[in-house]
Protein backbone atom coordinates (compact mmCIF):
# COMPACT_ATOMS: atom_id res chain seq x y z
CA UNK A 1 0.00 0.00 0.00
CA UNK A 2 1.55 3.64 -0.97
CA UNK A 3 0.22 5.90 1.68
CA UNK A 4 1.99 8.85 1.13
CA UNK A 5 -0.12 10.63 -1.67
CA UNK A 6 -2.77 10.81 1.27
CA UNK A 7 -0.67 12.32 3.57
CA UNK A 8 -1.08 15.97 2.46
CA UNK A 9 -3.41 17.70 4.68
CA UNK A 10 -2.71 20.04 7.65
CA UNK A 11 0.86 21.83 7.96
CA UNK A 12 3.85 19.12 7.56
CA UNK A 13 6.34 18.60 10.08
CA UNK A 14 9.20 20.90 9.54
CA UNK A 15 12.61 18.95 9.41
CA UNK A 16 13.47 20.74 12.47
CA UNK A 17 13.87 20.05 16.65
CA UNK A 18 10.29 19.86 18.64
CA UNK A 19 9.07 19.22 21.73
CA UNK A 20 7.08 17.24 23.36
CA UNK A 21 3.69 19.01 24.34
CA UNK A 22 3.16 18.50 28.46
CA UNK A 23 0.32 20.41 30.21
CA UNK A 24 2.40 22.64 32.79
CA UNK A 25 4.17 24.31 29.88
CA UNK A 26 0.88 25.23 27.76
CA UNK A 27 0.49 28.77 29.01
CA UNK A 28 4.30 29.75 29.06
CA UNK A 29 4.45 28.25 25.42
CA UNK A 30 1.38 30.28 24.35
CA UNK A 31 2.68 33.24 26.32
CA UNK A 32 6.01 33.26 25.05
CA UNK A 33 6.01 31.51 21.59
CA UNK A 34 9.60 29.86 21.47
CA UNK A 35 11.22 29.26 18.42
CA UNK A 36 10.57 26.08 18.18
CA UNK A 37 9.88 23.74 15.00
CA UNK A 38 6.59 21.88 16.34
CA UNK A 39 4.96 19.86 18.93
CA UNK A 40 4.17 16.73 19.62
CA UNK A 41 1.11 15.55 22.27
CA UNK A 42 -0.10 11.90 23.85
CA UNK A 43 -3.61 11.34 21.53
CA UNK A 44 -4.59 10.18 24.58
CA UNK A 45 -4.69 13.02 26.57
CA UNK A 46 -7.21 14.93 24.13
CA UNK A 47 -9.67 12.24 23.56
CA UNK A 48 -11.73 14.08 25.66
CA UNK A 49 -14.60 16.46 23.87
CA UNK A 50 -13.39 19.43 24.97
CA UNK A 51 -12.43 22.00 27.77
CA UNK A 52 -9.25 23.66 28.54
CA UNK A 53 -6.79 20.94 27.03
CA UNK A 54 -7.90 20.98 23.80
CA UNK A 55 -8.53 24.61 23.47
CA UNK A 56 -5.10 25.41 24.38
CA UNK A 57 -3.67 22.76 21.83
CA UNK A 58 -6.08 24.33 19.18
CA UNK A 59 -5.07 27.67 20.01
CA UNK A 60 -1.16 26.80 19.64
CA UNK A 61 -1.33 24.34 16.17
CA UNK A 62 -2.50 27.79 14.85
CA UNK A 63 1.36 28.46 15.95
CA UNK A 64 3.44 24.82 15.52
CA UNK A 65 2.36 22.19 13.66
CA UNK A 66 1.14 19.75 15.31
CA UNK A 67 1.99 15.87 15.41
CA UNK A 68 -0.27 13.10 17.35
CA UNK A 69 1.69 10.48 19.24
CA UNK A 70 0.01 7.72 20.50
CA UNK A 71 0.27 5.03 23.07
CA UNK A 72 -2.95 3.09 23.21
CA UNK A 73 -3.32 1.44 19.67
CA UNK A 74 -2.12 -1.43 20.31
CA UNK A 75 -0.92 -2.62 16.99
CA UNK A 76 0.40 -6.01 18.13
CA UNK A 77 -3.02 -7.35 19.72
CA UNK A 78 -3.45 -10.98 18.43
CA UNK A 79 -7.31 -10.21 18.76
CA UNK A 80 -7.11 -6.73 16.27
CA UNK A 81 -7.35 -2.97 16.94
CA UNK A 82 -10.45 -1.83 19.49
CA UNK A 83 -12.74 0.07 17.09
CA UNK A 84 -13.66 2.91 19.66
CA UNK A 85 -9.96 4.04 20.01
CA UNK A 86 -9.46 4.18 16.22
CA UNK A 87 -12.92 6.05 15.98
CA UNK A 88 -11.54 8.53 18.87
CA UNK A 89 -8.36 8.85 17.37
CA UNK A 90 -9.50 9.96 13.76
CA UNK A 91 -11.82 12.21 15.42
CA UNK A 92 -8.95 14.04 17.21
CA UNK A 93 -6.83 14.03 13.93
CA UNK A 94 -9.24 15.32 11.72
CA UNK A 95 -10.10 18.38 14.17
CA UNK A 96 -6.61 18.91 14.60
CA UNK A 97 -5.85 18.57 11.30
CA UNK A 98 -2.41 16.85 12.82
CA UNK A 99 0.70 16.96 10.48
CA UNK A 100 1.08 13.28 11.87
CA UNK A 101 -0.34 10.17 13.86
CA UNK A 102 1.73 7.94 15.15
CA UNK A 103 2.05 5.00 17.54
CA UNK A 104 4.39 2.20 18.61
CA UNK A 105 5.52 -1.11 17.34
CA UNK A 106 4.11 -2.60 20.58
CA UNK A 107 0.60 -4.55 21.85
CA UNK A 108 -0.88 -3.54 25.54
CA UNK A 109 -4.35 -4.36 24.54
CA UNK A 110 -5.62 -8.53 25.05
CA UNK A 111 -9.79 -9.75 25.11
CA UNK A 112 -11.13 -6.75 26.83
CA UNK A 113 -8.66 -5.59 29.22
CA UNK A 114 -5.94 -2.94 28.15
CA UNK A 115 -2.83 -2.85 30.08
CA UNK A 116 -1.67 0.50 29.00
CA UNK A 117 2.01 -0.20 28.79
CA UNK A 118 4.38 -0.60 25.40
CA UNK A 119 5.03 -4.52 25.76
CA UNK A 120 7.58 -6.30 23.50
CA UNK A 121 6.37 -8.62 20.98
CA UNK A 122 7.90 -11.94 20.10
CA UNK A 123 9.36 -11.10 16.32
CA UNK A 124 7.73 -13.94 14.14
CA UNK A 125 6.16 -14.15 11.32
CA UNK A 126 3.12 -14.30 13.12
CA UNK A 127 3.52 -11.38 14.86
CA UNK A 128 4.72 -9.74 11.89
CA UNK A 129 1.19 -10.63 10.00
CA UNK A 130 -1.21 -9.32 13.34
CA UNK A 131 1.26 -6.07 12.85
CA UNK A 132 0.80 -5.21 9.28
CA UNK A 133 -2.94 -6.56 9.26
CA UNK A 134 -3.65 -4.23 12.36
CA UNK A 135 -1.50 -1.72 10.92
CA UNK A 136 -3.46 -1.53 7.25
CA UNK A 137 -6.38 -1.70 8.99
CA UNK A 138 -5.88 1.85 11.11
CA UNK A 139 -4.33 3.74 7.77
CA UNK A 140 -7.69 2.87 5.92
CA UNK A 141 -9.72 4.09 8.73
CA UNK A 142 -7.70 6.75 9.49
CA UNK A 143 -7.16 7.53 5.81
CA UNK A 144 -3.77 8.62 6.23
CA UNK A 145 -0.56 7.33 7.06
CA UNK A 146 0.39 5.61 10.44
CA UNK A 147 4.01 6.17 11.56
CA UNK A 148 5.01 3.27 13.96
CA UNK A 149 8.04 4.03 16.84
CA UNK A 150 10.10 1.04 17.84
CA UNK A 151 9.99 0.63 22.04
CA UNK A 152 12.30 0.21 24.68
CA UNK A 153 12.35 -3.77 25.86
CA UNK A 154 13.20 -5.44 29.01
CA UNK A 155 12.80 -9.04 27.52
CA UNK A 156 13.08 -10.91 24.22
CA UNK A 157 11.24 -13.93 23.84
CA UNK A 158 12.25 -17.70 23.03
CA UNK A 159 10.57 -17.76 20.16
CA UNK A 160 11.62 -14.91 18.41
CA UNK A 161 12.89 -15.67 15.07
CA UNK A 162 13.75 -12.24 13.41
CA UNK A 163 16.22 -9.82 14.45
CA UNK A 164 14.35 -6.58 15.63
CA UNK A 165 16.19 -4.12 12.63
CA UNK A 166 14.86 -6.50 10.16
CA UNK A 167 11.04 -7.11 11.74
CA UNK A 168 10.84 -2.82 11.77
CA UNK A 169 11.90 -2.90 8.38
CA UNK A 170 9.74 -5.39 7.29
CA UNK A 171 6.36 -3.85 9.00
CA UNK A 172 7.38 -0.59 6.54
CA UNK A 173 7.94 -2.69 3.81
CA UNK A 174 4.95 -4.72 3.67
CA UNK A 175 2.52 -1.69 5.53
CA UNK A 176 3.58 0.82 3.98
CA UNK A 177 3.47 2.68 7.54
CA UNK A 178 6.24 5.22 8.31
CA UNK A 179 8.75 4.86 10.73
CA UNK A 180 9.51 7.01 14.08
CA UNK A 181 12.89 5.88 14.80
CA UNK A 182 13.53 6.53 18.60
CA UNK A 183 17.64 6.55 18.78
CA UNK A 184 17.13 6.41 22.94
CA UNK A 185 15.23 2.91 22.50
CA UNK A 186 17.65 1.71 20.12
CA UNK A 187 20.05 2.27 22.46
CA UNK A 188 18.08 0.96 25.48
CA UNK A 189 17.24 -2.04 24.15
CA UNK A 190 20.84 -2.45 22.46
CA UNK A 191 22.51 -2.22 25.95
CA UNK A 192 19.77 -4.53 27.30
CA UNK A 193 20.11 -7.00 24.96
CA UNK A 194 23.64 -7.18 23.94
CA UNK A 195 22.88 -5.85 19.84
CA UNK A 196 25.04 -3.70 17.68
CA UNK A 197 23.23 -0.28 17.45
CA UNK A 198 24.54 0.47 14.43
CA UNK A 199 23.67 -2.55 12.85
CA UNK A 200 19.67 -1.74 13.68
CA UNK A 201 20.00 1.84 12.11
CA UNK A 202 21.71 0.40 8.81
CA UNK A 203 18.83 -1.95 8.39
CA UNK A 204 16.36 0.83 8.44
CA UNK A 205 14.97 1.53 5.07
CA UNK A 206 15.44 5.81 5.31
CA UNK A 207 12.75 6.64 2.73
CA UNK A 208 10.29 5.16 5.38
CA UNK A 209 11.41 7.38 8.25
CA UNK A 210 9.56 10.53 9.07
CA UNK A 211 10.81 11.37 12.93
CA UNK A 212 12.95 10.85 15.24
CA UNK A 213 12.57 10.95 18.98
CA UNK A 214 15.78 11.83 21.85
CA UNK A 215 14.77 11.25 25.17
CA UNK A 216 16.47 10.22 28.27
CA UNK A 217 16.83 6.88 29.96
CA UNK A 218 17.50 5.63 33.83
CA UNK A 219 18.90 2.53 34.81
CA UNK A 220 17.44 0.44 37.84
CA UNK A 221 20.82 -1.71 38.38
CA UNK A 222 20.17 -4.24 36.24
CA UNK A 223 18.23 -2.66 33.13
CA UNK A 224 18.17 0.64 31.15
CA UNK A 225 14.85 1.83 31.61
CA UNK A 226 13.11 3.91 29.46
CA UNK A 227 11.63 6.91 31.70
CA UNK A 228 11.68 9.64 29.66
CA UNK A 229 12.58 11.74 32.72
CA UNK A 230 16.31 13.03 32.14
CA UNK A 231 18.33 14.72 29.53
CA UNK A 232 19.28 12.54 26.31
CA UNK A 233 22.80 10.64 27.60
CA UNK A 234 25.09 11.41 25.15
CA UNK A 235 25.89 8.23 23.58
CA UNK A 236 22.56 8.55 22.37
CA UNK A 237 23.90 12.46 20.15
CA UNK A 238 26.02 10.05 19.54
CA UNK A 239 23.62 7.42 17.72
CA UNK A 240 21.64 10.40 16.55
CA UNK A 241 24.19 11.60 14.45
CA UNK A 242 24.70 8.08 13.05
CA UNK A 243 21.15 8.36 12.61
CA UNK A 244 21.19 10.92 10.06
CA UNK A 245 24.20 9.60 8.34
CA UNK A 246 21.71 6.75 7.43
CA UNK A 247 18.67 8.76 7.14
CA UNK A 248 19.23 11.55 6.20
CA UNK A 249 17.17 14.74 8.38
CA UNK A 250 13.98 14.19 9.58
CA UNK A 251 12.17 15.80 12.16
CA UNK A 252 13.76 15.20 15.81
CA UNK A 253 11.62 15.37 18.97
CA UNK A 254 12.79 15.72 22.46
CA UNK A 255 10.52 13.92 25.01
CA UNK A 256 10.31 14.43 28.38
CA UNK A 257 7.44 12.53 30.33
CA UNK A 258 8.36 11.76 34.04
CA UNK A 259 10.20 14.67 36.62
CA UNK A 260 9.03 17.48 34.27
CA UNK A 261 12.50 20.59 33.97
CA UNK A 262 11.26 23.88 33.13
CA UNK A 263 9.92 24.83 29.87
CA UNK A 264 13.75 25.92 29.23
CA UNK A 265 15.44 23.19 29.54
CA UNK A 266 13.52 21.39 27.01
CA UNK A 267 14.02 24.30 24.62
CA UNK A 268 18.05 23.91 25.65
CA UNK A 269 17.80 20.27 24.92
CA UNK A 270 15.90 20.78 21.45
CA UNK A 271 18.22 23.50 20.68
CA UNK A 272 21.27 20.93 20.98
CA UNK A 273 19.19 18.30 18.53
CA UNK A 274 18.86 21.41 16.20
CA UNK A 275 22.45 22.43 15.96
CA UNK A 276 23.37 19.07 15.23
CA UNK A 277 20.66 19.03 13.15
CA UNK A 278 21.83 22.00 11.23
CA UNK A 279 25.49 21.02 11.03
CA UNK A 280 24.88 17.82 8.96
CA UNK A 281 22.47 19.95 6.64
CA UNK A 282 25.55 21.97 6.48
CA UNK A 283 27.92 19.28 5.80
CA UNK A 284 26.24 17.19 4.21
CA UNK A 285 24.06 18.85 2.03
CA UNK A 286 25.46 22.39 1.45
CA UNK A 287 23.32 22.51 -2.27
CA UNK A 288 19.61 22.25 0.55
CA UNK A 289 21.05 25.31 2.21
CA UNK A 290 21.68 27.07 -0.75
CA UNK A 291 18.34 26.45 -2.34
CA UNK B 1 5.56 -22.43 20.29
CA UNK B 2 2.90 -20.47 22.01
CA UNK B 3 0.55 -18.64 19.55
CA UNK B 4 0.79 -14.91 20.07
CA UNK B 5 -3.20 -14.73 21.59
CA UNK B 6 -1.89 -16.99 24.00
CA UNK B 7 1.19 -15.57 24.60
CA UNK B 8 -0.50 -12.13 24.98
CA UNK B 9 -3.27 -13.21 27.95
CA UNK B 10 0.04 -15.49 29.73
CA UNK B 11 1.53 -12.16 29.83
CA UNK B 12 -1.40 -10.25 31.30
CA UNK B 13 -1.81 -12.89 33.80
CA UNK B 14 1.78 -12.79 34.89
CA UNK B 15 1.73 -9.38 35.06
CA UNK B 16 -1.11 -8.81 37.51
CA UNK B 17 0.04 -12.32 39.58
CA UNK B 18 3.49 -12.33 40.72
CA UNK B 19 3.17 -16.07 41.47
CA UNK B 20 1.98 -16.91 37.71
CA UNK B 21 5.50 -15.14 36.67
CA UNK B 22 7.20 -18.64 36.55
CA UNK B 23 4.86 -19.43 33.76
CA UNK B 24 5.78 -16.68 32.23
CA UNK B 25 5.43 -17.13 28.34
CA UNK B 26 8.58 -17.97 26.94
CA UNK B 27 10.67 -15.51 28.11
CA UNK B 28 14.68 -15.77 27.80
CA UNK B 29 16.51 -15.59 30.63
CA UNK B 30 20.04 -14.03 29.14
CA UNK B 31 21.44 -13.16 33.00
CA UNK B 32 18.26 -12.02 34.73
CA UNK B 33 15.43 -14.50 35.41
CA UNK B 34 12.08 -14.52 33.64
CA UNK B 35 10.20 -13.53 36.76
CA UNK B 36 12.80 -10.52 37.48
CA UNK B 37 12.02 -9.11 34.03
CA UNK B 38 8.49 -9.70 34.28
CA UNK B 39 8.88 -7.20 37.71
CA UNK B 40 10.02 -4.31 35.26
CA UNK B 41 7.04 -4.37 33.24
CA UNK B 42 5.55 -4.64 36.79
CA UNK B 43 6.45 -2.05 38.50
CA UNK B 44 6.17 0.33 35.03
CA UNK B 45 2.63 -0.68 34.48
CA UNK B 46 1.71 -0.41 38.07
CA UNK B 47 3.53 3.34 38.28
CA UNK B 48 0.85 4.19 35.23
CA UNK B 49 -2.05 3.66 36.81
CA UNK B 50 -1.26 5.06 40.30
CA UNK B 51 0.47 8.12 38.52
CA UNK B 52 -2.83 8.38 36.40
CA UNK B 53 -4.87 8.04 39.16
CA UNK B 54 -3.47 10.52 42.02
CA UNK B 55 -3.86 13.42 40.00
CA UNK B 56 -7.74 12.47 39.13
CA UNK B 57 -8.74 12.18 43.45
CA UNK B 58 -6.33 14.65 45.36
CA UNK B 59 -8.92 14.98 48.29
CA UNK B 60 -9.43 11.08 48.39
CA UNK B 61 -5.36 10.90 48.77
CA UNK B 62 -6.05 14.14 51.33
CA UNK B 63 -8.56 12.44 53.45
CA UNK B 64 -6.56 8.91 53.59
CA UNK B 65 -2.92 9.71 53.17
CA UNK B 66 -0.31 9.25 50.53
CA UNK B 67 0.76 5.95 51.35
CA UNK B 68 -2.80 3.99 52.08
CA UNK B 69 -3.76 5.84 48.40
CA UNK B 70 -1.21 3.58 47.15
CA UNK B 71 -2.23 0.45 48.87
CA UNK B 72 -5.56 1.06 47.55
CA UNK B 73 -4.64 2.28 44.03
CA UNK B 74 -2.93 -1.30 44.04
CA UNK B 75 -5.68 -2.71 45.14
CA UNK B 76 -7.65 -1.50 42.88
CA UNK B 77 -5.57 -2.15 39.63
CA UNK B 78 -5.82 -5.47 40.51
CA UNK B 79 -9.44 -5.51 40.85
CA UNK B 80 -10.87 -2.94 38.26
CA UNK B 81 -8.94 -4.21 34.88
CA UNK B 82 -8.75 -1.06 32.57
CA UNK B 83 -10.81 -1.59 29.50
CA UNK B 84 -9.76 1.71 27.64
CA UNK B 85 -6.14 2.76 25.43
CA UNK B 86 -6.93 6.43 27.15
CA UNK B 87 -5.46 5.37 30.60
CA UNK B 88 -7.59 8.62 31.96
CA UNK B 89 -10.36 6.71 32.26
CA UNK B 90 -8.86 3.80 34.23
CA UNK B 91 -9.97 5.87 37.52
CA UNK B 92 -13.49 5.54 36.19
CA UNK B 93 -14.78 2.72 38.88
CA UNK B 94 -12.83 3.86 41.50
CA UNK B 95 -15.96 5.30 43.14
CA UNK B 96 -17.09 1.51 43.37
CA UNK B 97 -13.93 -0.10 43.89
CA UNK B 98 -14.33 2.18 47.48
CA UNK B 99 -17.41 1.76 48.21
CA UNK B 100 -17.08 -2.11 48.97
CA UNK B 101 -13.20 -1.40 50.42
CA UNK B 102 -13.16 -2.24 54.46
CA UNK B 103 -12.41 1.40 54.40
CA UNK B 104 -16.15 2.11 54.09
CA UNK B 105 -16.80 0.92 57.45
CA UNK B 106 -14.41 4.17 58.60
CA UNK B 107 -14.68 6.32 55.95
CA UNK B 108 -18.68 5.88 54.74
CA UNK B 109 -18.21 9.28 52.46
CA UNK B 110 -15.11 9.00 50.93
CA UNK B 111 -16.88 6.93 47.57
CA UNK B 112 -18.99 9.75 47.41
CA UNK B 113 -15.62 12.69 47.43
CA UNK B 114 -14.40 9.89 44.30
CA UNK B 115 -17.44 10.33 42.69
CA UNK B 116 -17.41 13.75 42.87
CA UNK B 117 -13.69 14.05 41.72
CA UNK B 118 -14.81 11.83 38.85
CA UNK B 119 -17.66 14.18 37.78
CA UNK B 120 -15.22 17.04 38.05
CA UNK B 121 -12.57 15.25 36.04
CA UNK B 122 -15.35 14.46 33.36
CA UNK B 123 -16.77 17.69 33.31
CA UNK B 124 -13.47 19.72 32.59
CA UNK B 125 -12.49 17.36 29.41
CA UNK B 126 -16.61 17.68 27.92
CA UNK B 127 -17.44 19.02 25.21
CA UNK B 128 -18.05 22.79 25.01
CA UNK B 129 -21.54 24.03 24.47
CA UNK B 130 -22.67 27.83 23.40
CA UNK B 131 -25.24 29.05 25.99
CA UNK B 132 -28.95 29.34 24.71
CA UNK B 133 -29.81 32.65 24.17
CA UNK B 134 -32.69 33.59 25.97
CA UNK B 135 -34.64 35.46 23.41
CA UNK B 136 -34.43 32.33 21.68
CA UNK B 137 -36.73 30.70 24.71
CA UNK B 138 -38.80 34.11 24.86
CA UNK B 139 -39.91 33.67 21.36
CA UNK B 140 -41.42 30.43 21.94
CA UNK B 141 -45.53 30.99 23.11
CA UNK B 142 -45.96 30.72 26.81
CA UNK B 143 -48.65 27.67 25.88
CA UNK B 144 -45.65 25.56 24.50
CA UNK B 145 -43.75 25.88 27.79
CA UNK B 146 -45.20 23.04 29.07
CA UNK B 147 -43.70 20.39 25.61
CA UNK B 148 -40.52 22.07 25.50
CA UNK B 149 -37.36 19.39 25.90
CA UNK B 150 -34.49 21.16 27.54
CA UNK B 151 -31.06 19.62 26.99
CA UNK B 152 -28.16 20.14 29.87
CA UNK B 153 -24.88 20.84 28.74
CA UNK B 154 -22.48 17.87 27.97
CA UNK B 155 -20.17 19.38 30.93
CA UNK B 156 -23.02 18.89 33.60
CA UNK B 157 -23.13 16.58 36.33
CA UNK B 158 -25.70 15.63 38.91
CA UNK B 159 -25.23 13.52 41.87
CA UNK B 160 -26.72 12.84 45.62
CA UNK B 161 -24.98 12.09 48.88
CA UNK B 162 -25.63 11.33 51.63
CA UNK B 163 -22.78 13.08 53.31
CA UNK B 164 -21.76 17.22 52.97
CA UNK B 165 -19.23 15.72 50.45
CA UNK B 166 -18.90 19.33 48.79
CA UNK B 167 -17.41 20.52 52.31
CA UNK B 168 -15.79 17.45 52.82
CA UNK B 169 -14.14 18.46 49.18
CA UNK B 170 -13.81 21.88 50.10
CA UNK B 171 -11.56 21.55 53.15
CA UNK B 172 -9.47 19.03 51.37
CA UNK B 173 -8.80 21.44 48.92
CA UNK B 174 -4.80 23.24 48.76
CA UNK B 175 -6.36 26.59 49.21
CA UNK B 176 -8.60 25.96 52.02
CA UNK B 177 -8.54 28.14 55.24
CA UNK B 178 -9.59 27.61 58.66
CA UNK B 179 -11.55 25.29 60.21
CA UNK B 180 -10.54 21.32 58.59
CA UNK B 181 -13.28 19.50 60.33
CA UNK B 182 -16.82 18.98 58.56
CA UNK B 183 -19.73 17.76 61.09
CA UNK B 184 -21.56 14.46 58.92
CA UNK B 185 -24.49 15.28 61.20
CA UNK B 186 -24.97 18.33 58.51
CA UNK B 187 -26.70 15.34 55.89
CA UNK B 188 -26.32 14.95 52.52
CA UNK B 189 -26.32 17.11 49.39
CA UNK B 190 -27.22 17.37 46.02
CA UNK B 191 -24.77 18.61 43.46
CA UNK B 192 -25.04 20.17 40.13
CA UNK B 193 -20.87 19.50 38.98
CA UNK B 194 -20.88 22.22 35.83
CA UNK B 195 -18.08 23.84 33.60
CA UNK B 196 -17.97 27.49 33.33
CA UNK B 197 -15.31 28.00 30.64
CA UNK B 198 -12.54 26.21 31.70
CA UNK B 199 -13.63 25.87 35.36
CA UNK B 200 -15.47 23.36 36.66
CA UNK B 201 -17.47 24.36 39.53
CA UNK B 202 -20.05 22.46 42.07
CA UNK B 203 -23.45 23.73 43.37
CA UNK B 204 -25.60 22.72 46.07
CA UNK B 205 -29.19 22.63 45.00
CA UNK B 206 -32.70 22.50 46.93
CA UNK B 207 -34.31 19.30 45.83
CA UNK B 208 -36.35 21.10 43.63
CA UNK B 209 -33.79 22.24 41.55
CA UNK B 210 -32.25 19.29 41.67
CA UNK B 211 -35.31 17.05 40.96
CA UNK B 212 -36.03 19.49 37.88
CA UNK B 213 -32.58 18.84 36.22
CA UNK B 214 -32.60 15.18 36.76
CA UNK B 215 -35.81 14.98 35.18
CA UNK B 216 -34.60 17.11 32.39
CA UNK B 217 -31.52 15.33 31.89
CA UNK B 218 -33.39 11.96 31.29
CA UNK B 219 -35.53 13.52 28.48
CA UNK B 220 -38.42 14.56 30.04
CA UNK B 221 -40.32 17.72 29.01
CA UNK B 222 -40.56 20.71 31.29
CA UNK B 223 -44.50 19.70 32.70
CA UNK B 224 -43.50 16.25 33.23
CA UNK B 225 -40.09 17.69 35.45
CA UNK B 226 -41.98 20.39 37.28
CA UNK B 227 -44.23 17.68 38.52
CA UNK B 228 -41.38 15.88 39.59
CA UNK B 229 -40.05 19.14 41.07
CA UNK B 230 -43.42 20.07 42.85
CA UNK B 231 -43.74 16.56 44.83
CA UNK B 232 -40.38 17.14 46.81
CA UNK B 233 -40.92 20.69 46.89
CA UNK B 234 -44.18 22.64 46.71
CA UNK B 235 -42.47 26.06 46.74
CA UNK B 236 -40.42 25.46 43.49
CA UNK B 237 -40.46 28.31 41.14
CA UNK B 238 -40.19 26.73 37.02
CA UNK B 239 -39.51 30.54 36.41
CA UNK B 240 -36.63 31.40 38.51
CA UNK B 241 -35.63 28.14 37.76
CA UNK B 242 -35.41 28.66 33.92
CA UNK B 243 -33.76 32.04 33.92
CA UNK B 244 -30.87 30.89 35.94
CA UNK B 245 -30.18 27.55 34.68
CA UNK B 246 -30.05 29.09 30.81
CA UNK B 247 -27.97 32.59 32.23
CA UNK B 248 -25.67 30.02 33.59
CA UNK B 249 -25.44 28.04 30.37
CA UNK B 250 -26.89 24.83 32.55
CA UNK B 251 -29.78 24.68 30.03
CA UNK B 252 -28.49 24.91 26.36
CA UNK B 253 -30.77 23.68 23.95
CA UNK B 254 -34.63 22.86 22.98
CA UNK B 255 -37.04 21.23 21.25
CA UNK B 256 -40.58 21.09 21.04
CA UNK B 257 -41.99 17.90 21.53
CA UNK B 258 -43.86 16.07 18.93
CA UNK B 259 -47.59 16.88 19.59
CA UNK B 260 -46.80 19.93 19.60
CA UNK B 261 -46.33 20.21 15.76
CA UNK B 262 -49.48 17.82 15.03
CA UNK B 263 -51.77 19.39 13.18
Amino acid sequence: MQALGRFSRGRKVPVSAGIGLRSPHYREILETEPDIGWLEVHSENYFGRGGQPLAFLERLRGRYPVSLHGVGLSLGSADGLRHSHLVQLKALADRLESAMVSDHLCWAAIGTRHLNDLLPLPYTEEALDVVCANIGQAQDFLGRELVVENVSSYLQFSDSRIPEWEFLAEVARRSGCGLLLDVNNIYVSAVNHGFDALRYLDSIPAAAVREIHLAGFDSNGQCLIDTHGRPVAGPVWNLYGEALSRVGPVPTLIEWDTDLPPLSVLLEEAEKAQEVLSEWIATEMPDALAA
Amino acid sequence: MLSLREMQIGFAAALFNPSASRQAPGIRADGISPAVRMGFYRTNVFENYRKALRPTYPAVEKLVGGGFFDRLAEEYIRQYPSRSGDVGRQGEQFAEFLRHHACAEQLPYLADVARLEWCIEESFNEQNAPPLPLQRLTSVPEEHYPQLRFLLAPSCRLMSSDFPVNRIWDVCQPTHEGQGNVDLNEGGVDLLIHRQGFSVAMQALRPGEFTMLVALSIGCVFSEAYDHAYRVDSTFDPAEFLQKTVQSGVLVDFTLAAEVHAP
